[in-house]
């Protein structure tokens, strides 16, 4: 087990900056998740922790050691890739031995480990079957039980439950948690889904286009995203955002938006006042706001707007609701699913000014934090 | 009722009549040639007489040195040549799976052999090895002033025995380098290279990568070589028959035994002979290769 430090890490590859002055710290024993849309690099961060790509600037620090220059055979990391990669000539307890073998491990350890594995994994039986005649969650773990025989300091996982399908995904994610429970392997985890972030990580790190935009604890990166970017990508449904400038009236702080005034919570108003005039991005989640019949009582830091309903998407349990204000911007909303509305309805919506964000529309950094 | 008599009343001629013609073209060409040459190789003239069915030609055959000779040097042909094709094609396969600039060009350059008949492949090989006054001969004996002397006497290459057939052994390898090239290289590609990641995180340095992931994914290609080199290296004509007069293999002896001899029946005997050679070691092939896939996988 080790941590690992990353310290302005750049990699270019072709014509493109894919990772750009990349910094992250990761404790011994910890779960990080890398979360970003696809394409910003998440992989080619990984394979350079790994050894599978150089790195052009900066420093890769496992355990302490710089370990940029290290081939990928000496170091002691294990890695499980999007395509599981088994062997497809190799059974499944020849490809959870090959690594054991490799480090010439005597027959009675290779033995033990591979009971080990088959039992943790719950592959019992099918030790002698080839990767074409198993099922995909089973490969899974066959590349889980495969990478972690061999007592890696550090797992990294390349969105090893992106080929399952939701229930099983559902499964897995609650194995790989007990998994890194009992055996306390410092794990990387790479994945565009942010539930699988949320549910399994100790820490997330948002990527965007090769760069970090906030790496904190699931609840700190939904509460107080730290960029636009952040808010944007992490909840579902996705955050709304409107454009506006700062202002005081009298005793309320709030921003004046094309829907009207928004007002900013009473605990927050000194940091507000003081930002009087700046115009700013408000970000604001669907399910800070409430549809106004269903709160008998309308906080005093509430900002009540009436709204057109255009469009209303049943998900489940409850149902989104694709609204427009004034000047037609968008305003999505959550209801419950007893509530009835139809499109063209007008209806009046709470917004919470406690859980309004405000982001700077030209850094996209948040600017009015919790 | 059974499941054969079941297929036999589903079967309509007009599904297949399309084949057809093709069917009409395989019969033709194999059975009743070969029909034909083992007829000629079962029949033995003598005083103007044709006797049928003997084996006396096919004796007189198997008896004749020229013959066994010629037997034996063709095994050792394709017993050097078939490994040296697939060596050669492996070689140039790994090198062209590696990533560098004008890539595709080299590999367009690989193919040129491939555009060279082989008759003329062969004589430039017979001008090259000419005795005493080839360009080898010349390079060897320091006659070009950028290449120091190595010999004081040119060699008559062409006729020594194995530097004739060697020579005619480096001609059908250049030849036929592209085919084989191209054949491991497509198997090269279908290999996914997350798996040469993956060993490499598991410690597999480039000897274990290549033993026991590139090899055991490559013997279905690695087959298709071996089997397609070889039975082509049995067969092997214009570059002996150019390059090694003196020295028939079964291929040139056939002709020899035809043209200058007049033994159609001999011909046939050694041809059928030479298919009979081709099928044999074919399955000796596919049996090694079996053998060896089940000993590289185990782990
Ligand atoms: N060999 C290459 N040459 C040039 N650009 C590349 C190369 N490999 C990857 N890239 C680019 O680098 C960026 C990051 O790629 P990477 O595979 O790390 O993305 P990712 O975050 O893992 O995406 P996904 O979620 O789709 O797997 C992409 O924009 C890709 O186009
Ligand atoms: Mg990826």
């Amino acid at each position: 087990m080790a941590d690992v430090v990353l310290k302005n890490v750049s990699k270019r590859m072709g014509s493109s900056q894919v990772i750009d002055g990349f910094s992250l710290d990761v404790a011994n024993g910890e779960f990080v998740t890398l979360l970003g849309p696809s394409g910003c690099g998440k992989t080619t961060l990984l394979r350079m922790i790994a050894g599978l790509e150089t790195v052009d600037k900066g420093d890769v620090l496992v355990g302490g050691k710089r370990y940029n220059n290290l081939p990928v055979q000496q170091r002691n990391l294990a890695m499980v890739f999007q395509s599981y990669a088994l062997f497809p000539h190799m059974t499944v307890a020849q490809n959870i031995r090959f690594g054991l073998s490799i480090h010439k491990a005597p027959a009675e350890t290779i033995r033990r480990k591979l009971a080990w594995s088959l039992d943790m994994f719950g592959l019992s039986g099918l030790e002698d079957r080839l990767p074409r005649q198993i099922s995909g969650g089973q490969r899974q773990r066959v590349a889980l039980a495969r990478a972690l025989v061999l007592d890696p300091d550090v797992l990294l996982l390349d969105e090893p439950l992106s080929n399952l399908d939701a229930a099983l995904r559902d499964t897995a994610m609650e194995e790989l948690k007990r998994i890194h429970h009992q055996v306390g392997t410092t794990i990387i985890y790479v994945t565009h889904n942010q539930v699988e972030a949320m549910t399994m990580s100790q820490r997330i790190a948002v990527l965007s286009a090769g760069r970090l935009e906030q790496y904190d604890t699931p609840r700190a990166v939904y509460d107080s995203p730290a960029t636009r970017f952040a808010a944007s990508f992490i909840g579902s449904p996705a955050m709304n955002f409107l454009n506006g400038a700062v202002e005081v009236h009298g005793e309320d702080a709030g921003v004046m938006t094309p829907v009207g005034f928004v007002k900013l919570d009473k605990e927050r108003f000194t940091s507000a006042k003081a930002m009087a005039g700046r115009s700013v991005t408000v970000g604001i989640r669907p399910q800070n706001i409430a549809y106004a019949e269903h709160h008998e009582s309308k906080r005093y830091s509430d900002t009540t707007l009436s709204v057109s309903v255009e469009l209303v998407e049943t998900l489940g349990d409850r149902s989104l609701v694709v609204s427009r204000g004034e000047n037609g911007t968008a305003l999505r909303f959550l209801i419950t699913r007893d509530i009835d509305i139809e499109p063209q309805e007008m209806v009046e919506v709470f917004l919470d000014g406690r859980r309004v964000h405000l982001f700077d529309p030209q850094t996209n950094a948040n600017v009015f934090s919790f | 009722m059974s499941e054969a008599w079941q297929k036999v009343k589903r079967f309509k001629i007009h599904e297949v009549w399309p084949l057809l013609p093709a069917a009409v073209y395989l019969v033709g060409f194999l059975v009743i040639v070969g029909a034909y040459l083992v007829g000629l190789s079962l029949s033995f003239e003598k005083n103007g007489v044709t006797v049928f069915p003997t084996l006396r030609t096919v004796a007189a055959v198997v008896s004749n040195t020229e013959f066994r000779h010629a037997l034996l040097d063709t095994a050792l042909f394709v017993i050097v040549g078939t490994p040296l094709e697939l060596a050669v094609g492996l070689f140039l396969a790994l090198v062209l799976y590696q990533q560098f600039r004008f890539r595709n060009f080299v590999r367009s350059l690989f193919l040129v052999p491939l555009a060279v008949p082989a008759l003329v492949t062969a004589t430039l090989l017979f001008i090259l090895f000419d005795y005493p006054g080839g360009h080898v001969n010349f390079l060897l004996t320091g006659k070009y002033a950028f290449f120091p002397a190595i010999l004081h006497a040119p060699v008559n290459w062409r006729g020594s025995e194995v530097f004739a057939l060697g020579i005619s052994m480096i001609g059908k390898v250049w030849r036929d380098m592209p085919i084989s090239m191209l054949i491991l290289l497509s198997g090269l590609n279908a290999i996914d290279p997350e798996l040469f990641d993956a060993a490499r995180t598991m410690g597999a340095g480039l000897r274990t990568r290549i033993w026991r992931v590139v090899l055991p994914l490559m013997i279905p290609s690695m087959s298709a070589v071996i089997l397609l080199r070889s039975i082509e290296m049995w067969k092997e004509f214009i570059f002996p028959f150019i390059l090694a007069g003196k020295y028939p293999l079964l291929g040139t002896l056939i002709e020899s035994m035809y043209n200058d001899w007049g033994n159609s029946n001999g011909a046939s005997a050694v041809a059928a002979i030479l298919v009979l050679c081709i099928v044999v070691t074919t399955l000796l092939f596919l049996s090694i290769m079996e053998f060896l896939r089940r000993k590289l996988v185990r782990t």
